[in-house]
């Protein structure tokens, strides 16, 4: 994103508004500090400069990343979903894609609020693959990993700094809980923060034995959930799962 | 993504917040998912919604929400909306569950609220995202009121200098706290910041200023 300086007051009215804080006004005029700009786009959607001196400018690989993972309405390039993961739970009742004794573990890191670059979401990535855990591969991420053995990302995308990526991973609860010791120590290590959650599926006496197993070894929900309430079914005809 | 999960707050604070969504799952029931999506916000509206959205479309508190609904697009995928009664939820999730409408819906809350209102619904918990936390540089966090408004957008969208910013205003004058949460709820284009709260907890931080 950038300013027309020819356009720009200086009226400040921009830099509220921006997700990550960096807009400043310089020799009168706003500036955008480039290498810190996620591309979130919010600033030029909301219209917030009066005078429309924010535009878009060309974005070319590696930094139309950027947007795709920070803007909600920029789709990734393969999948042409937009968001920062999967469907991953919330389509469940229909996916069947997590499966009693398995636990789904969602790493976003950056958030809230504080922004990533792409470096911090391989040290993650390679700590799990280290442990034998493999990335999903409809994850957005994907698509960016050099070697999936090692979890290594590609180079030229490390540098790249998005307003959040989420890694999604599905294991046993033994192993999800060996990844969480992991990730524990590792998180001092980042220059960001990481925001955790499991996926378990309910039984129908509404107990969570995948979730209990994690419990027993110390990894304790706040309380706060996402439920999937199991009213989805296969309805289009010629397509479906097994 | 787990978008809505990551609310912050006491559990006073999330026991009258609850986002929904509804899904449609690409390639398995998304035919026709535009007409059923519209149906469920034409029951929604029924039960005193405090905002909804449709990305590229529009939210309640920026268009008239009959002309959001029109223009919800014939495939489509993932819509959301907030509720803040249990009441209006339970009987809601009644009314989604007698449509039948094959898609799957998500209720966000606390867990052990949620349960005891979907039995009185008569649906049933079937897979669960249950949040653990925060790891890493916490200390680069905003202040925790600060983070109970940023975090109504799980992608990140609500910038905390606006917060600040209209936290000002209010105690100058300038706008009423509501004035203010609709402006810090803008750049929410998925419409599941809770507007009303947004309002309460801006006036209370404008006080505390």
């Amino acid at each position: 994103m950038k300013i027309d300086h020819e356009i720009c007051i200086g009226c400040e009215e921009c830099i509220a508004y921006c997700t990550m804080g960096v807009i400043s006004i310089q020799d009168g005029l706003a500036h955008i500090d480039h290498d810190e700009c996620v591309e979130c786009g919010v600033c030029l959607k909301l219209k917030v400069c009066p005078l429309e001196a924010i535009y878009q400018d060309e974005l070319r690989f590696p930094r139309i990343i950027r947007s795709s993972f920070s803007n909600p309405e920029m789709p990734h390039a393969r999948t042409k979903r937009h968001g920062r993961g999967t469907e991953e739970m919330k389509t469940n009742d229909v996916t069947n894609r997590f499966k009693e004794g398995e636990i789904g573990l969602c790493i976003e890191v950056g958030r809230p609020g504080i922004g990533t670059r792409l470096r911090d979401v391989e040290k993650i990535s390679m700590a799990l693959a280290q442990a034998g855990i493999l990335l999903e591969e409809d994850n957005p991420i994907y698509d960016h990993v050099e070697d999936l053995l090692t979890g290594k990302l590609k180079e030229e995308v490390l540098g790249e700094k998005v307003l959040s990526a989420i890694v999604e991973v599905k294991e046993k609860p033994e192993i999800i809980a060996l990844a969480l010791d992991g990730l524990k120590e590792l998180s001092s290590t980042l220059e960001t923060v990481i925001t955790l959650s499991v996926i378990c599926k309910v039984r129908e006496d509404e107990s969570i034995p995948d979730y209990d197993k994690l419990n027993k070894l110390g990894y304790t929900t706040n309380g706060h959930a996402k439920v999937n309430i199991g009213l989805g079914r296969i309805s289009d005809k010629g397509e479906g799962i097994a | 993504m787990t978008h809505t999960l990551h609310r912050e707050g006491s559990n006073e604070d999330l026991s009258n917040d609850f986002v929904l969504n509804i899904v449609a799952s690409t390639g398995l029931n998304v035919e026709g998912a535009g007409e059923k999506i519209r149906h469920f916000y034409r029951l929604l509206l029924k039960h005193n919604p405090v905002n909804f959205g449709i990305k590229r479309v529009g939210q309640m508190y920026q268009a008239p929400s009959e002309e959001i609904i029109e223009n919800i697009p014939g495939r489509t995928h993932s819509h959301n909306c907030v509720l803040v009664n249990k009441d209006d939820l339970v009987q809601f999730l009644k009314e989604v569950k007698e449509a039948d409408f094959g898609l799957s819906v998500i209720v966000t809350g606390l867990y052990d609220d949620i349960k005891v209102y979907c039995r009185e619904a008569g649906v049933k918990p079937h897979t669960v995202n249950l949040s653990l936390g925060v790891w890493g540089k916490t200390e680069k966090l905003p202040q925790p009121k600060e983070r109970q408004i940023t975090t109504m957008c799980g992608h990140g969208m609500l910038s905390v200098n606006l917060v600040r910013n209209m936290v000002d205003k209010v105690k100058h004058g300038s706008v009423t706290p509501w004035e203010a949460a609709i402006e810090v709820a803008r750049p929410c284009y998925c419409g599941i910041v809770n507007v009303p709260k947004v309002a309460t907890l801006l006036e209370e931080m404008a006080q505390e200023a």
